[in-house]
Order: structure tokens, then C-alpha cells, then sequence
């Protein structure tokens, strides 16, 4: 939300607050909202300045005007992409769990394998559910990383354990 | 297609001096067919910034509160001289097509 409001009317803040909310209801990124709700403020300001009584003013319009531009949120491309990311770190999450059922068989207690079996057990699920519920992209790609590098260390282990 | 023309359009008008989200969306709708939603507008300005294409100061207006003006940066200007050229190549190109 805009920082500068204070010299609006209540009316027009509460027109400004809806907008924000319906924003981010709708899935936008906070920079996004950011830049509508000031656009809205400036349409506003430009309204009040139209008129030398604010009292009564609507201001549902422009905020109608601002809760549906004519360009598709950059969020719904994101959420989609993240939403992918989420997807494969949940499966790499579940390879985890079912290699933490096998691993005991495969490796030795004492040899440390125990330790990486955590990891996976849990930064992969932990990682995962991040990229779940992610709802921006760098995030889940994040934890797509998280998730993988504790299985790869773990494969890379059982490796030199069963041939080396 | 139209975003991205609109874009080129915004660059254009902030390539002009600094200028805020209210005036450039007064000066776009003087030509009726770039008309776009005021808060189409508004997502364009916070996508250029993102991409670094122009910055935005705040700065007291001659009434009222503090205004954000937006300046094109230098990856901006380089980013609008190739929109520039690619424009009037695939205008031309266009309209040639067109034309028969």
C-alpha cells in the first residue's frame, strides 16, 4: 500500500484497500499491487482535485477500473511455472521417503550413512512442501534445488558404498 | 502483441523526460488507438521497472502529495533504440505486405 495516504479521505482509503485486497485475491505479485494501487491513488487524487467537496465522491469506479487490467497478471504465469516446481519437488520429496524405507537395508549404521539419510529424510520434504505452497517462482525453484541436492548426495553415497 | 507496442509506447513517453503514471496514461489517451485501462498501464510501468528499464523517484508536485515520476534508465534507452529499429522495419514490412 501506498505509504502517502494520509491526506486522503477515509472513503478513498478504504477504496484503496479494497483494491489491494482484491489484488491479491486475484493472485498478483505485491510489486504489481503496489503499482496499481498507487495508479489508483493518483486517479483518485486527480478526482478529489476535480472537486472541491469530497464528501459523497465514489470512488468504486476506478477501483472496478483497477481490480481488472486489460493484461493478464505476470502471476498466473508464474504461479503456473511455480506450480511445477512445486509438483516435481513433492515427487523428489516422495522418492526421499521411499529410499529412507530402502537405505536402512543398503547402508551401514556406522558408516555416516545414517546422517544423509536425515538430510533427505528431512530437507527434501521440507523443501518440497516450500515449493508446494510457493507462490513465486524463484522460491520454488529454490527448493526444487534443496530438495534434489540431498538425493543426489545420498545416490552418490550408496554408490561408493555398494561398488567402491 | 499489443504489450508489447504498449511498452515501446511507454518507453517513448518516459524517453521524454520524467513523467508520473497519471500524466503518461492523459498523453496516451490522445491517441485513441493505443487506448488501454488506466491500470493496464500501471502493470506495464511495474513490469519496465522490474526489467530495469526505468526507475522511479519520488518528487513534490505543485499541489497535493508527492508524485512518483518515472525516468528512463540507460538499459532503457538501449532497449527503446531497438524497439525503435525493429519497429519501423516490421511496419514497413507490414505495410508493404498489405499494400500488395
Amino acid at each position: 500500500m501506498p505509504s502517502q495516504t494520509a491526506h486522503l479521505p477515509a472513503s478513498a482509503n478504504e477504496a484503496l484497500k479494497q483494491l489491494a485486497s482484491t489484488l491479491r485475491a486475484k493472485g498478483y505479485q505485491e510489486s504489481e499491487i503496489q503499482e496499481l494501487v498507487f495508479g489508483a491513488q493518483e486517479f483518485i487524487e486527480a478526482r478529489l482535485d476535480e472537486h472541491s467537496n469530497a464528501d459523497g465522491l465514489d470512488f468504486s469506479d476506478i477501483v472496478a477500473n483497477f481490480s481488472t487490467p486489460d493484461l493478464d497478471p505476470e502471476t498466473d504465469e508464474t504461479h503456473q511455472k511455480s506450480g511445477v516446481s512445486g509438483n516435481i519437488a513433492l515427487g523428489v520429496s516422495l522418492a526421499a521417503l521411499v529410499l529412507f524405507a530402502v537405505i536402512p537395508f543398503a547402508v551401514p549404521e556406522s558408516s555416516g550413512g545414517a546422517a544423509l539419510v536425515s538430510i533427505a529424510l528431512i530437507g527434501a520434504p521440507a523443501a518440497a512442501i516450500l515449493g508446494w505452497f510457493s507462490r513465486h517462482q524463484t522460491t520454488g525453484k529454490a527448493a526444487l534445488i534443496l530438495a534434489t541436492l540431498p538425493l543426489i548426495l545420498l545416490a552418490v553415497f550408496v554408490l561408493i558404498e555398494r561398488f567402491g | 502483441m499489443k504489450k508489447g507496442v504498449m511498452e515501446l509506447c511507454v518507453l517513448r513517453l518516459v524517453s521524454a523526460g520524467p513523467n508520473y503514471g497519471y500524466g503518461l496514461a492523459q498523453q496516451l489517451d490522445t491517441y485513441p488507438a493505443l487506448s488501454i485501462k488506466e491500470s493496464t498501464l500501471y502493470l506495464i510501468l511495474a513490469r519496465l521497472q522490474k526489467e530495469k528499464l526505468i526507475s522511479v523517484k519520488l518528487k513534490a508536485s505543485e499541489r497535493g502529495p508527492k508524485r512518483r515520476y518515472f525516468s528512463l534508465t540507460a538499459e532503457g534507452k538501449a532497449r527503446l533504440t531497438g524497439m525503435e529499429a525493429f519497429w519501423v522495419e516490421f511496419s514497413t514490412d507490414v505495410n508493404a505486405l498489405l499494400k500488395g
